[in-house]
């Protein structure tokens, strides 16, 4: 099972990765808000995704599917 | 004489095709209209009178030589400000862009030209689209015509007010993740959220590009289909807009709704709607059956469950649009929208695309399921009563997510979902402001939402209620 996503994490993230300076109060807000849409995500992936499934196909499903 | 700006947009363009009216005359009333209230909503952000006189004397000396240039000739509209064209600002309601000028004129705009339409102006909107409010603390908040101290919602802030309050008869707003809907249902009009790729996005500026929808917002369903008949179709420059037909939308509009099925969701959009909202949205489906269709309850794939695949997309490609800007200029943008989009930079590039790959299947799964039994679906819009401007006006970081959670609740699925939706008034609350259901179906079904919803109009009245100014 995954660990939560830290403050220290998404601030070394920051930093690292976009060279952004958070302080500690704001790590700790998007923390939490990027565990809700990480942990979202993945969970309803892991349900529905299979091998075939591709980013792009959407817009031909809007085809197939039409009214 | 009739003031021309209670007129709709479809009977103001009857009666300039029948020279029974100038353009110069209708571009005219709308201009005393917005000076008489822009200071109550300050929905324009641009007034540009002088051209849209030029632009209409032209039209009535086409139509003078029989010349009709389209469906909208004459008519004049105003659009959100971030439609490009050449030679004008767009500002995106943005500091950044304050004094940004296009150097080529966006599909959605060109279309409307060769419609005859005129343009009377921009329209106030969220800071780059992206708060659900109408607040813009660089230039000034939106207000919304039927009490001012209340949100216009957002973020096509602008363009619902104007609309509301007859300063335009239509214009454009964008949908990301209930852009469109949202204002039309505070404001009292009509708001349709096409399908994706439905309308090109051509030099429109992007919120995020796989949710993005341009629509229109009108005071009736009619003026909708008669609007999106010009604007909607395949565009060479946007390849990912649809090479779907586009049909004679105001054609269909009288089919009516006898048979018609109407799914009810039993579970999501009403489980925590207030009690005047839920009351007025079964009395709009009471009306509805009366007419013929038929209601029926529903659960429906729980779109809750798209959330955050919806929040992913938004919010990291919202990212990469605005890396550059919130690392050099990170001062130009209002806390609120830099804080809603910073959580895009963290979030993981295998979330993002498992949301994007997802999506194929979670569509297939909602449209079998629900229009296997039904051919549309009701549902709130803003499921609470129209808030303050004050209620709204979040100021701590951490609390913004939760605050635009809560306003998009009902809206942000059917973007995930790439689903037409259309908003329409039915009724007031206890403190006078809008109420809205939304009608949403399958892909490219708008001319079926349309029809449905001209049916309710055609039945009842609230569409031709007109805001009225309050004493200071």
């Amino acid at each position: 099972m995954a660990k939560k996503i830290t403050p220290e994490l998404i601030k070394e993230q920051a930093e690292a990765l976009h060279g952004i300076r958070l302080t500690p109060q704001r790590s700790t807000e998007l923390a939490q808000e990027v565990e809700k849409i990480n942990s979202g995500v993945r969970g309803v992936a892991e349900g529905i995704l299979t091998f075939d499934d591709e980013p792009g196909a959407f817009a031909r499903f809007l085809s197939a599917l039409k009214g | 004489m009739t003031d021309l700006t209670e007129l709709s947009l479809a009977e103001v363009g009857d009666l300039i095709r029948a020279r029974k009216v100038s353009s110069v005359e209708v571009v005219k009333a709308n201009l005393k209209r917005i000076a008489a209230w822009q200071g109550y909503t300050n929905a324009f952000i641009d007034v540009r009178g002088d051209e849209a006189l030029k632009q209409a004397r032209a039209l009535d000396r086409d139509l003078s030589r029989g010349i009709v240039r389209g469906v909208l000739h004459g008519v004049p509209l105003a659009h959100k400000d971030m439609y490009y064209r050449a030679g004008k600002i767009s500002t995106c309601g943005s500091v950044i862009r304050k004094k940004w000028k296009a150097d080529f004129t966006c599909t959605p705009l060109a279309n409307l030209d060769a419609a005859g339409a005129v343009d009377l102006g921009t329209l106030n909107m969220a800071e780059w689209a992206g708060g659900p409010t109408g607040h813009n603390i660089h230039v000034g908040d939106c207000k919304n015509p039927w009490n001012p101290a209340h949100i216009t919602g957002g973020s096509s802030s602008g363009t619902g007010a104007a609309v509301a309050a007859r300063m335009a008869y239509g214009g454009l707003g964008s949908d990301t993740g209930g852009s469109i809907r949202l204002p039309a249902a505070a404001c009292g009009v009509v708001g349709l959220k096409p399908t994706w790729s439905r309308v090109s996005r051509y030099g429109v500026m992007a919120r995020a590009w796989s949710l993005d929808c341009v629509g229109p917002l009108t005071r009736t369903v009619r003026d909708c289909a008669r609007f999106m008949r010009a604007l909607a179709g395949h565009d060479p420059m946007d390849p990912t807009s649809s090479r779907e037909p586009v049909p004679d939308y105001e054609g269909m509009l009288g089919a009516g709704v006898k048979g018609l099925r109407i799914g009810l969701p039993k579970n999501f959009y009403f489980d925590s709607a207030h009690p005047e909202t839920v009351a007025a949205i079964h009395a709009a489906l009471k009306v509805l059956e009366d007419l013929g269709a038929i209601v029926v309850p529903i659960t429906v794939p729980d779109p809750a469950r798209m959330f955050e695949s919806a929040d992913t997309l938004s919010k990291t490609e919202a990212a990469v649009i605005h890396r550059r800007w919130m690392a050099e200029r990170p001062k130009d943008y209002s806390p609120q929208l830099f804080a809603r989009t910073e959580a895009g930079f963290h979030i993981p590039a295998m979330r993002y695309i498992e949301a994007q790959a997802m999506r194929g299947p979670v569509i297939r799964d909602f449209v079998e399921k629900v229009f296997s039994k039904v051919d549309m679906v009701a549902a709130t819009v803003i499921d609470h009563p129209v808030p303050t401007r004050a209620e709204t006006d979040v100021q701590v970081s951490g609390a913004v997510p939760a605050m635009v959670g809560r306003i998009t609740r009902p809206t942000r699925p059917f973007n995930y979902l790439a689903l037409p939706s259309i908003a329409v008034p039915c009724g007031f609350g206890k403190a006078g402001l809008p109420i809205s259901f939304q009608l949403a179906g399958r892909p490219f079904a708008e001319g079926r939402l349309m029809q449905a919803a001209h049916a309710y109009q055609e039945a009842t009245d609230w569409h031709l209620r007109s805001p009225k100014m309050r004493a200071a």
